[in-house]
């Protein structure tokens, strides 16, 4: 067997994830490699140097604080999503019937506001073109009024 | 035959509650650990192993026991991790908390020594491309096998061994100068 062979192979060696035919050829090897036997000796000593990162104890509230938040979500996603599903069958119709009788009220009282009040501009507009508007009263002591007055009393006679 | 935990998940999701406690109890420090080598700080890893939880909760009624639970989780933790790489890098923000464990109550000297470790590893680590720094996370920290990393990472167990040769050399040739004083 090749060093460079043996090489690509000693991670796994010393991981324990080479077969028994792998594993008696590099050992083989090793026996006869000063190379290669310093190659390993330095991998194991960086795994050794590496595993010395020693463990950590997760902190005794981790459960207790997992579980406060599992309470905050239920209230805030879990419980509303049911409601809402119960509810979105009825709410939709009911919504959509809210909103045509609403209109259908809004549009009869603007429909009545706006005839009423196109009836009295008609009267108006009315009483302006036929020049009813333009009548003035006789101006006080003027001829037109004494023969308006003279004619009136021979009438009444 | 079904994973006991994946067993676990299909009864919460038929409503047992009490079976999710038990998956989160058993997986927590796992996912912490996990999320903790990619961030590095410890209350952050803690709320991204919440958030890593709520999800899983929060999914059961599209669970389906397909692969082992262990194997659905860290894939989903270890997205998140991703992401938040991601997001980091978008806005730049560091970490400085390489905390070390009560438990261990160490003297000062050797606090500063394993926080000088722990931040030199986490750097080193930086420096991979996240396909390579998440199968070697898995692997050397997890203890997962090659086939496991294949499944949560989506590709051959080829390509896990690919990446996790590629990493080691690269540390090995990074961390060369620290291994000589290591006995």
């Amino acid at each position: 067997m090749k060093c460079r062979v043996v090489r690509r192979k000693l991670v796994a060696y010393l991981d324990g994830e080479v077969n028994e035919k792998q594993k008696m050829l590099i050992e083989g090897h090793l026996n006869q490699c000063d190379g290669c036997k310093k190659e390993i000796n330095l991998l194991t000593k960086t795994s050794q140097f590496l595993k010395s990162w020693k463990r950590i104890e997760a902190s005794e509230d981790l459960e207790a604080n997992f579980w406060k938040k599992v309470s905050l979500e239920k209230e805030r996603y879990f419980l509303p999503q049911p409601i809402l599903r119960w509810l979105t069958p009825i709410a939709l119709p009911v919504s959509i019937a809210a909103v045509l009788i609403v209109g259908v009220i809004l549009g009869n009282f603007v429909g009545e506001f706006t005839s009423s009040q196109s009836a009295n501009l008609w009267e108006e507009e009315y009483v302006s073109l036929s020049g009813l508007d333009s009548f003035q009263d006789f101006l006080p002591g003027s001829v037109s009024e004494v023969y308006f007055n003279l004619t009136e009393i021979e009438g009444g006679k | 035959m079904l994973d006991p935990d994946a067993k676990l998940m299909l009864q919460f999701k038929r409503g047992k509650e009490d079976c999710f406690e038990q998956l989160m109890k058993k997986y927590k420090n796992r996912v912490v650990n996990i999320i903790y080598k990619f961030i590095g700080d410890r209350d952050e890893a803690e709320d991204l192993a919440i958030e890593v939880f709520l999800r899983v909760y929060k999914s059961a009624k599209n669970y389906q026991a397909i692969s082992k639970f262990s194997t659905y989780l860290y894939k989903i933790a270890v997205n998140l991790c991703l992401n938040e790489l991601r997001r980091r890098k978008k806005h730049r923000v560091i970490s400085l908390d390489m905390s070390v464990f009560p438990d261990q109550l160490p003297s000062p000297l050797n606090i500063l020594e394993q926080r000088e470790k722990n931040a030199l590893i986490k750097k080193m680590i930086d420096t991979l491309p996240s396909s390579q720094r998440t199968a070697l996370t898995l692997q050397t920290y997890e203890e997962l096998s090659y086939k496991e990393i294949s499944k949560i990472l989506d590709c051959s167990v080829k390509g896990v061994e690919r990446r996790l040769h590629r990493a080691k050399i690269n540390l090995k040739r990074k961390l060369g100068p620290y291994l000589k004083s290591e006995k």
